[in-house]
């Protein structure tokens, strides 16, 4: 008993720091800042609405809109292609994301080189940064990773082998990429194209979860969709492509619900091709040996679920850390602190 | 030392990638893109 309250004490104390730490702080603000100002073509998308026409009428809600599409010409001005996972299909998206353009580049028959310096330089300075701080999905997914569930432990060793999951999947769409983009540039793509369908114009972003959520939501908007029986009736009508698509996004929000950061872990491509370089990052987390009692609360707590104890202590390389910082603030003992090397 | 090198290394070719893609006014496409809709992204889904 009183080791379930030693528990439940030390959870609430952990609770306590990491809201008020200054990194968590930030970063929530850099995530809410972007994933409106990245989604600011929202507010176009609301203005078809019908419904929402005397809405937008008031005062505070016309003043509101107003200050989201200035968040969002800035960002279309400054970073117009950033390492993240958004769609230039989503009817609400100012920018792009690299792995969607990235795709586009290739199977149109030219050379990434765009994408290629795009992705050096910014991973290069702060490794998968993007992904932790910037991403719209990422964000998503720690919204939906605030439900009151049991987060399932993952074995480290099964956290590692589906984690590879996201490197296979890179490379089946760039090869397939590759072989829509040496046939474009010969001419006989016409055939293959029609043979891949939907996978022809960008083979992730025609099953991204992301792509899914932006699309449909947009769609209910403009649509006014509530869930009656009619509508129910005309879903179900809709094709076998719209299901696999739903289903791949629900079986997503259901997994990152019970494992934080579930999509960034084990499926995402852009994280993947962030991944390979993300080793040779100047930015990172370095770990003082004589402060660190291994109590592990990184551990527990990394979205992730790095094993940040058998990292280097000098920096901690691991391919798969998004530089989120909650290693940093959750250590009681101040042992892991940002480093530039 | 070999993971600064190849670090430094790495951020050479992506200056140089990044310079030669503005040259070819690669960012063009972007705009373009932003301004059709796609039908990867949208494929399977009720249209807009």
């Amino acid at each position: 008993m009183s080791e379930e309250k030693t528990v439940s004490e030390r959870e609430s104390l952990l609770k306590k720091r990491l809201a008020i730490h200054p990194v968590r702080v930030a970063r929530r603000i850099v995530q809410v800042f972007f994933f409106v100002a990245l989604n600011a073509g929202i507010v176009g998308v609301l203005n078809e609405a019908e419904w929402f026409a005397p809405i937008a009428a008031s005062p505070p809600i016309a003043s509101l809109l107003s200050i989201i599409e200035y968040w969002g010409a800035v960002v279309q001005s400054y970073f117009f292609v950033l390492p993240i996972l958004q769609t230039y299909s989503n009817p609400a998206t100012v920018s792009t994301g690299l792995f969607s353009l990235l795709q586009i580049r290739i199977i149109s028959g030219f050379f990434p080189f765009l994408e290629i310096g795009v992705l050096l330089i910014t991973v290069l300075l702060v490794g998968r940064g993007f992904c932790g701080w910037v991403c719209p999905f990422g964000t998503l997914q720690d919204i939906i990773a605030k439900a009151p569930t049991k987060k399932w432990r993952i074995d480290p060793n099964l956290n590692k082998d589906l984690a590879e999951i996201k490197y296979y999947l890179l490379g089946v769409i760039l090869v397939l990429c590759t072989w829509i983009g040496i046939s474009t540039v010969q001419g006989t793509a016409e055939g293959l194209k029609n043979a891949l369908g939907a996978l022809a114009d960008g083979p992730f972003d025609a099953i991204s979860p992301a792509a899914t959520i932006d699309t449909l939501f947009s769609w209910m908007i403009i649509e006014g969709v509530m869930p009656t029986l009619d509508n129910i009736v005309g879903f179900l009508s809709m094709p076998i492509f719209f299901w696999i698509r739903v289903g791949f996004l629900l079986f997503i929000v259901f997994l990152s619900m019970f494992i934080p950061r579930a999509f960034c872990r084990y499926f995402c491509p852009m994280g993947a091709l962030a991944a390979i370089f993300s080793k040779y990052s100047f930015f990172g987390y370095t770990r003082k040996p004589h402060l660190c009692d291994k109590l592990r609360v990184c551990e527990e707590q990394c979205p992730m679920g790095i094993r940040i104890l058998q990292e280097d202590w000098m920096q901690i390389r691991s391919r798969e850390c998004i530089n989120c910082g909650i290693c940093w603030a959750s250590c009681p003992l101040k042992a892991i602190k940002p480093t530039v090397s | 030392m070999r993971t600064r090198v190849i670090a430094a290394a790495l951020l050479l070719i992506g200056v140089t990638a990044l310079a030669i893609g503005l040259s070819l006014d690669q960012g063009a496409l972007i705009l373009e893109l932003l301004n059709t809709m796609s039908q990867a992204g949208t494929a399977g889904m009720p249209q807009l």
